[in-house]
């Protein structure tokens, strides 16, 4: 019984100790925040970075600062990686909270939340002076540009957004690469089939992806139907709603409704469901870009290939996967900043970057680069280059993107509303 | 004196947990309040204006809250009910004494030691609907002729996130119950055992009663985390297909973290709180805990 | 007779209870043959239940390349200490609503339950900014008084009900015997509590393990927990799923050796307690 007396008593006195240590700790922190040092001469600047990373164990990142380090002894930059998934939930929340990092990595997307709060930091007249400016890939400037026509990004990653196939079962059902998409259904119908003589259908055309993410390969059936392939006509008016696109968005429905020519699993499919299916052989052709290509050649060697999105009646359109750097307002040391984030886009850094990320190099000067010119899957990216988008930037497109397409072509897939009503809401959706 | 000092005990009891409440919840749950009148998203932190009852209403002619409201019911209903009754059982075995049962005791506790982000990810590949294990496992059994795309289609998918919610809550009501049992004097058995009464008998006037202090309190407390866990939904259908497993706080999330409306995301959010506190009411004013004892 | 017994036993005993287990363990079991299976075994066109090749790579890398064993201990300094404040606190508070009878008593109750009920996304950003004010932000400190504050209405309420349950003709022997109050409940409530206590803590000790969405915030890379850690495998166009199945397996398994320990503990304390006694 004295025992737990002893243990209570214990229980006491750790609890007091904590407390004073809590107090203790908190009188501490306060002096020092970080980052509030003046910038002094000679004095050793700090920078805070974050960044997200597919693969957390390339090394390759924490060579490149490690490097910049020791070539910018005035310049210390310290990253942290942090989970994609919930990146833009941390980010924004500390720097809503008023304790985010000095540069970080971004999607253009996130422009409107950030910029709305006055936090990102306008980079033009840094661009200026920076020399790789005019190395900078066609149009990409012109991407990148905010509504209020400045620039606050700085361009490191970019993927064009392609198809993948299987060579071997194209040539066992007999069909060629598809042109358009009237082709692709075709093509599509001969690679649905059974083919253990189970009688059950196990190998499908197409790995269609109706869960998050989906919007991206869905735009290239609708928009190529679609004259100027633009979201929006001269007028403002969201170009969904026009007999052609719901026409093309019935025909892509219908691939899962009538023909059945993608898994049954489509409309819950996601990233890595839609990339499964075509690693196992369960589907001969999937939408995606290079970030996937060192996968797919592991698994298949030589029996994996990429042709350019199929045209509609009025051309290709694709989506562009992108990822920049931005510097943010609350840093006391614009300049070195620059000198990081712009430093990184350079093209030692890039060559190196975008060879063991397999990323698309977004300087021309690298595009002839042996490594890159006999990559046929760089090749399918830069032939896609010149058709590749992005989506509208603005306030409506987080819940756009992350629930209301999902949702609502979830819906029309499974034949609850129809085509014509999928467009209203998704085209409401984007303008209210 | 004497008399004035011991009324103040129970409040200096209470207090240490009172205070630490109110210093670290209290202003983020006004400030969440306050925002509720507010027409506040992230977008225009300059322009935010009163807008009184308005996101109040908005709520209420909002076809999505009307579904997420339907499939929280659901959502708690089934997931906590299955839950209780299989933790019930499973205490009910572990009370036995057997060989290992300190290593089972421990080894049930996996389910809700599993990170939620894991739970999902891995449901999500076992209920795939091309190679998915359980799929496998039921076709090999000949219970099923095709395979089911559980997740991806609306008929499947609530049921689906439902079972992957009592796996993963079965071991706290097992603990918690167990618990329980344990409290129960071993003579109240003995006499009845003496009495003659069967098996059945004592579970049904002994142990149930002796446990209903603890049964009322887990389910409820297990009623309000059910009804506000988001990642194991989130991450296996995105409160897919449709609508179909898009629960309020679900939806709260997503009005908050990818619509940033802050405003609109702190109404439903009151909303499902108002809905939960009457629900406890109801709850204690029918069951009566404190006569319970 | 006895033949009956073992039908019996087997019928209500062991079969609910093996197939109960296999449904807890099965999900575990499927990840941890994921976690030993070459990343190419991954996507066959036929679903095959042993690897063919196992392999420990994802284990060697999980804590070679990556601070794993760092996560996990600041996953152990946080739950642990949380486990401690909360349970201290709730006990004393628990005392008070199980034994006295005192004005406002309803509400305090109720209004540790009404706490709990607000959906935590929402309390994210105002307690970021608490956190920062106070300068607790990035130290396992703001993680232990969030989970403590999180904790707390639901032990509470649980070992409430668990005192609620102990006879107080007990205590009032003791009283009677010269004891004070507090005395008899430390020596006579305490000791018969502890099954719930043990039940309670295990609860604040997983709630604390498991926690992200807090964690994401108020951590940087030297107080990351494990959950938070787990997410960077995760990226934008790739799953490591080795590394997180190979995460998952060996994050839940301090937890059940911990409650293995304790539980062993436990029941030859109860043992000697009641020879004693």
């Amino acid at each position: 019984m004295k025992k737990n007396l002893k243990r209570v008593l214990g229980l006491v006195v750790v609890f007091v100790l904590l407390a004073s240590l809590m107090t203790g700790c908190g009188g501490g922190n306060n002096t020092s925040q970080p980052g509030e040092e003046e910038n002094k001469e000679g004095e050793v600047v700090k920078l805070k970075h974050w960044l997200w990373l597919d693969n957390p164990n390339d090394p390759t990142f924490a060579q490149l600062v490690e490097e910049f380090n020791n070539t910018h002894p005035n310049i210390q930059v310290e990253f942290e990686v942090i989970g994609w998934n919930d990146f833009h939930t941390k980010l924004l929340s500390s720097v809503t909270g008023g304790s985010g990092p000095d540069t970080s990595s971004f999607k253009l997307t996130w422009q409107p939340e950030f910029i709305g709060q006055d936090a990102l930091l306008p980079l033009d007249d840094f661009l200026n002076e920076w020399q790789g400016k005019s190395d900078v890939v066609d149009n990409l400037w012109d991407v990148l540009k905010y509504e209020d026509g400045k620039h606050y990004v700085m361009p490191w990653e970019l993927q064009v957004l392609y198809m993948y196939y299987r060579p071997s079962m194209f040539k066992e059902a007999g069909v060629e690469v598809p042109e358009t998409w009237d082709d692709f259904l075709e093509v599509c119908k001969k690679l649905t089939k059974d083919t253990d003589g189970d009688e059950k259908i196990d190998q499908y055309g197409f790995a269609m992806r109706g869960a998050r993410g989906g919007h991206e390969p869905w735009a290239s059936f609708v928009l190529a139907s679609v004259p100027g392939n633009t979201f929006f006509d001269e007028n403002g008016n969201c170009t969904f709603t026009t007999p052609e696109a719901i026409k093309a968005n019935e025909f892509f429905l219908d691939l899962y409704r009538k023909h059945k020519v993608v898994p049954p699993t489509a409309p819950g499919d996601g990233f890595n469901e839609i990339i499964a299916n075509f690693k196992s052989g369960k589907a001969a052709m999937v939408v995606h870009h290079i970030k996937s290509s060192n996968d797919m050649i592991q698994q298949f060697g030589d029996d994996v290939d990429a042709f350019a999105v199929p045209a509609g009646p009025h051309g290709r359109w694709t989506s562009m996967g992108d990822t920049e750097n931005v510097i943010y307002k609350s840093t006391k040391h614009p300049k070195e900043a620059f000198t990081f984030i712009s430093w990184l886009s350079e093209k030692e850094q890039m060559l190196r970057w975008c060879k063991t990320t397999g990323n698309v190099p977004i300087l021309k000067s690298l595009q002839d680069e042996d490594e890159f010119k006999n990559n046929r899957f760089m090749q399918a990216s830069f032939e896609s280059m010149p058709y590749a988008h992005v989506y509208p930037i603005n306030e409506n497109m987080g819940e756009w993107i992350e629930s209301l397409w999902p949702a609502t072509t979830q819906q029309a897939l499974e034949g609850k509303i129809d085509s014509k009503t999928m467009m209203e809401i998704l085209a409401e959706g984007m303008t209210k | 004196m004497q008399k004035h000092w011991s009324k103040l005990i129970p409040y200096i009891l209470v207090a240490p947990a009172f205070i630490l409440m109110l210093l670290v919840v209290g202003y983020p749950i006004l400030n969440s309040i306050y925002m509720s009148f507010l027409d506040y998203t992230l977008f225009k932190p300059k322009d935010i204006k009163f807008v009184g009852l308005a996101n109040y209403l908005k709520v209420l002619s909002d076809p999505i809250f009307r579904e997420s409201l339907l499939n929280t019911v659901l959502w708690v209903v089934f997931g906590v009910f299955f839950q209780f009754l299989f933790g019930l059982i499973l205490a009910l075995l572990l009370n036995r004494k057997f060989k290992g049962r300190g290593i089972v005791r421990s080894v049930i506790l996996i389910p809700w030691v599993t990170p939620g982000v894991l739970i999902g990810l891995m449901w999500r590949w076992m209920y795939d609907g091309n190679y998915g294990v359980i799929n496998d496992i039921l076709s090999k059994l000949h219970i099923i002729d095709n395979f089911i795309p559980w997740l991806s289609s609306s008929d499947t998918s609530m049921a689906s996130v439902i079972i992957t919610i009592i796996w993963q809550g079965i071991p706290f009501f097992a603990i918690m119950l167990l618990a329980g049992l344990q409290a129960i004097p071993q003579e109240l058995y003995e006499s009845a055992y003496v009495d003659g009464a069967g098996s059945w008998h004592t579970f049904w006037h002994i142990t149930l009663p002796m446990l209903k202090p603890t049964i009322l309190i887990s389910t409820l407390l297990r009623i309000i985390w059910v009804a506000n866990s988001v990642d194991v939904i989130y991450i296996m259908t995105g409160g897919g297909p449709g609508y179909s497993t898009h629960t309020l706080s679900v939806y709260t999330y997503i009005k908050a973290q990818k619509a940033l409306d802050f405003g609109y995301s702190a109404t439903l959010a009151i909303y499902l709180t108002v809905m939960l506190a009457s629900v406890a009411f109801v709850y204690f004013k029918n069951l009566n805990l404190k006569e319970v004892r | 007779m006895k033949k009956n017994k073992f039908i019996n036993d087997l019928l209500f005993f062991y079969i609910p209870l093996i197939l109960l287990i296999a449904f807890a363990i099965f999900p575990y079991l499927w990840t941890f043959l994921t976690s030993i299976k070459p990343e190419r075994e991954l996507y066959t066109s036929v679903l095959r239940y042993l690897p063919a090749e196992p392999t420990l790579e994802n284990y060697v890398t999980l804590f070679s390349k990556s601070n794993f064993f760092k996560n996990m201990w600041n996953s152990l300094l946080v739950a642990g200490v949380t486990s401690i404040i909360s349970l201290f606190v709730s006990v004393l508070a628990a005392y008070a609503f199980a034994r006295f009878n005192f004005k406002g008593k309803t509400f305090f109750l109720g209004s540790f339950l009404l706490i709990n009920m607000f959906p935590p996304v929402l309390l994210l950003t105002p307690l970021f900014t608490i956190m920062r004010k106070l300068g607790l932000l990035y130290t396992p400190f703001s993680l232990m008084i969030a989970y403590s504050t999180f904790t707390i209405p639901f032990s509470v309420w649980l070992l409430t009900g668990y005192i609620r349950d102990l006879p107080v003709s007990l205590e009032e022997a003791a009283m009677v015997d010269g004891c004070s109050r507090l005395e008899a409940f430390i020596r006579i409530t305490l000791p018969l509590t502890i099954p719930g206590i043990v039940a309670t803590g295990i609860y604040i000790f997983i709630t604390a393990w498991n926690e992200f969405i807090f964690a994401l915030m108020f951590t940087n890379e030297a107080t990351r927990t494990l959950p938070v850690a787990l997410q960077t495998f995760i990226g934008q166009f790739e799953i490591q799923w080795g590394l997180l199945t190979a995460g998952g397996v060996v994050t839940t398994i301090p937890v059940v050796v911990l409650f293995m320990l304790i539980q062993k503990k436990l029941v030859e304390g109860l043992t000697a307690g009641a020879v004693k006694g």
